[in-house]
């Protein structure tokens, strides 16, 4: 599904990304672990299409087409979805048309037919439900004056209106209380299915022990270090980012 | 037919077609020379007319001044203009003149062509030292009286299509009698081949007790150039309302002034200019708080595209004697290009010492990261600029309560928006 390779990328000059190779299939979750500046927030950025990186070096392959040649918006279209570590806030704009905008302009680019209005207020009620969204938020604007864990249950929601193929979860546990993080962990669970697939991008272990990652990888100075099973996120948990550091030899 | 052609709308020109009128010089037109004389034809180094050059838009083009009104234009339809929405009359000016022919109004309003166009108030070009509006006395030889009576809400379609490169002066005069009602939704629109340019006078009584709105609509054509005078006296218990939504002409000065002239009046200013590559729009307004217990409210939001300039200068005068007064002033503007020009001027004058009034401007960009989040959710670009658009005008459109004229103005400006996005 998402092939990265030697993947290199700037921002204003600076090289963050310095070399990464992923490969995520189908029915996967792989969990990105990794210190703050090591490239996690960038890695998931330039895979969304934000324009301030520069990409110089690699390649990323999704379904088949070449991603960073991708609007933003094309990359929605064929599949992609990140879920923001800090959602933006939208004046005036209303969630509800934000939504049935969002839904209808990815389906016009899948060549589906829009949806009738009927039809996007039951799809957006059942979806409500899976993250316990309050009703009333979707009348406000977008993201304007919701607390930090209905802003992040707002990212899982829309990522179920638009059902991607490969989600980003980028820190998405950072600032949510115990019962939040579990709501948000169960929306993941009921969404996940044996043709789609997520990337976890976190600094703990917390949200892997309701997330279960089939693969979790350490990302230190712009390279993914060291990968192994969900018991590698324990051992970080246990141990510290030090202790991989001498392991792989970056401490000298 | 007198037509008296000239190159130049200067001061001699102006004193030279008053005089071919052969009209008696009684008091107004009296004080309206000695005004003309005294402050002339506005040019930059008059603060108020700094961004606006009124003397070189004059004579940008070799405008006659019009002297007998011609009244026939070639296709006009009305209903190329209405609204579907429901009405109780519809009153249709032609390049300032009455037309009976296509207007159609309820009995209760009395609507008749301007008869006297000699009143040339001093008072109402206090705090403004510019010329205009004695200009206008000397020259306008059209326009509209009308005068409500119970409660209404009318269309005015006031349609310009000019014969050749002409400066129109019309004057217009609308009384809303004690305990009466007057809306008037009132559509600006013209079609030339020739560039002309309109001014004119609207002078708005307000009984006691009234309540008025006027929601403007400015949709001229390129060749059209406009300025716009309003003034409004409120008697105690009045509320005003006036709405300035501006999408064309190529350019537009708006002056309007609110004074009160009794306790408990409520003043409601609303303004929208959306500016594409050409034009220029300028809407200046003054409120006067003469007397206590009185609140105004007013909010002017502007988008600019690249070759677009607005312009907002307001001012709140508070006198000593207007305690517990009410005012709020805000302006926000939207620069959707590095070559957009907006100025902005709020400014306060308070004598009194028992008083609410703030003021405040902005200026800024779309906000690169709300629409960064709208595309990574398969926005397209072009789609999230306008949703960040309209959410910056909506703000503005919904003060507007009457709900039908919401939907007709947001489809005006969701159009000129399509303008906007090919200019930045």
């Amino acid at each position: 599904m998402l092939t990265i390779t030697n993947l290199h990328a700037n921002i204003e000059g600076k090289e963050i990304l310095k070399g990464i190779n992923l490969s995520v299939k189908p029915g996967e979750v792989h969990a990105i672990m990794g210190p703050n500046g090591s490239g996690k927030s960038t890695l998931s950025s330039v895979l969304a299409g934000r324009e301030e990186y520069e990409v110089t070096n690699g390649e990323v392959m999704f379904n088949g087409k070449n991603l960073l040649e991708l609007a933003p918006e094309e990359r929605a279209g064929e599949g992609l979805f990140l879920a923001f570590q800090y959602p933006v806030e939208i004046p005036g704009v209303s969630m509800t048309n934000f939504m049935r905008t969002a839904v209808n302009e990815v389906r016009e680019y899948r060549g589906l037919p829009a949806l009738e209005a009927k039809d996007f207020l039951a799809l957006s009620k059942e979806k409500e439900a899976l993250v316990e969204l309050d009703k009333k938020l979707t009348k406000r604007s977008v993201n304007e004056g919701f607390s930090g864990g209905e802003k992040k249950r707002n990212e899982i929601y829309q990522m179920a209106m638009l059902q991607p193929t490969l989600s980003i979860l980028d820190e998405t546990d950072s600032g949510l209380d115990i019962d939040a993080l579990r709501i948000v962990a169960d929306g993941v669970n009921k969404l996940k299915n044996a043709d789609n697939a997520f990337i976890v991008i976190t600094h703990y272990q917390r949200l892997l022990d309701y997330i279960v990652p089939d693969f979790v990888h350490v990302l230190w100075d712009g390279r993914i270090v060291k990968t192994g099973g969900k018991e590698l996120a324990l051992e970080l948990e246990e141990r510290g980012y030090d202790h991989i550091k001498e392991e792989t030899g970056l401490l000298q | 037919m007198v037509e008296i052609e000239q190159k130049q709308i200067t001061v001699e020109t102006v004193i030279e077609a008053f005089h071919a009128r052969n009209l008696p010089v009684n008091e107004g037109f009296a004080a309206a020379l000695q005004w003309l004389g005294q402050y002339g034809i506005p040019e930059v180094k008059n603060e108020r007319y700094k961004y606006s050059n009124i003397h070189k838009e004059l004579n940008k083009h070799n405008y006659n001044i019009e002297i007998t009104p011609e009244t026939t234009v070639s296709d006009f339809q009305p209903e190329e203009f209405l609204p579907n929405y429901e009405l109780d009359g519809v009153l249709v000016t032609i390049n300032g003149i009455f037309n009976p022919e296509f207007s159609s109004l309820p009995s209760d309003i009395q609507v008749a062509p301007k008869s006297d166009f000699s009143t040339f108030e001093h008072s109402n070009t206090a705090h403004q030292n510019d010329a205009l509006v004695a200009i206008n006395s000397l020259l306008s030889n059209r326009g509209v009286e009308i005068k409500a009576s119970k409660s209404h809400r009318i269309f005015w379609i006031d349609y310009y299509q000019a014969a050749s490169e002409t400066f129109y002066n019309s004057k217009n005069s609308i009384t809303v009698p004690k305990d009466c009602q007057l809306e008037i939704h009132h559509l600006l629109v013209s079609k030339n081949q020739f560039p002309a340019f309109v001014q004119d006078v609207t002078q708005i009584a307000c009984g006691e007790n009234s309540h008025f709105a006027i929601h403007q609509i400015h949709r001229n054509d390129k060749h059209l150039s406009t300025i716009r005078h309003i003034f409004v006296n409120q008697q105690k218990n009045s509320k005003a309302e006036i709405s300035q939504i501006c999408t064309g002409g190529s350019f537009i000065r708006n002056n309007c002034k609110i004074s009160h002239l009794g306790v408990n009046c409520e003043s409601k200013l609303n303004g929208l200019s959306l500016a594409g590559n050409g034009n220029h729009i300028d809407n200046h307004t003054l409120v006067e708080h003469l007397h206590p217990h009185c609140n105004s409210d007013e909010m002017y939001k502007n988008i600019v595209a690249d070759g677009g300039t607005t312009i907002f200068n307001g001012k709140v005068y508070v006198a000593k004697d207007a305690q517990k007064t009410n005012a709020y002033q805000s302006n926000k503007n939207l620069l959707l290009g590095p070559e957009a020009k907006s100025y902005s001027k709020p400014e306060l004058e308070i004598y009194a010492d028992d008083v609410k009034c703030s003021h405040g401007s902005t200026t800024g960009h779309n906000d690169t990261e709300a629409l960064f989040y709208m595309r990574a959710r398969g926005i397209k670009e072009s789609e999230a600029r306008k949703l960040l658009m309209l959410a910056f005008a909506n703000d503005l459109l919904e003060r507007i309560e009457h709900e039908d004229l919401l939907d007709y103005l947001k489809e005006i400006v969701l159009q000129k928006f399509e303008q906007l996005m090919q200019e930045s």
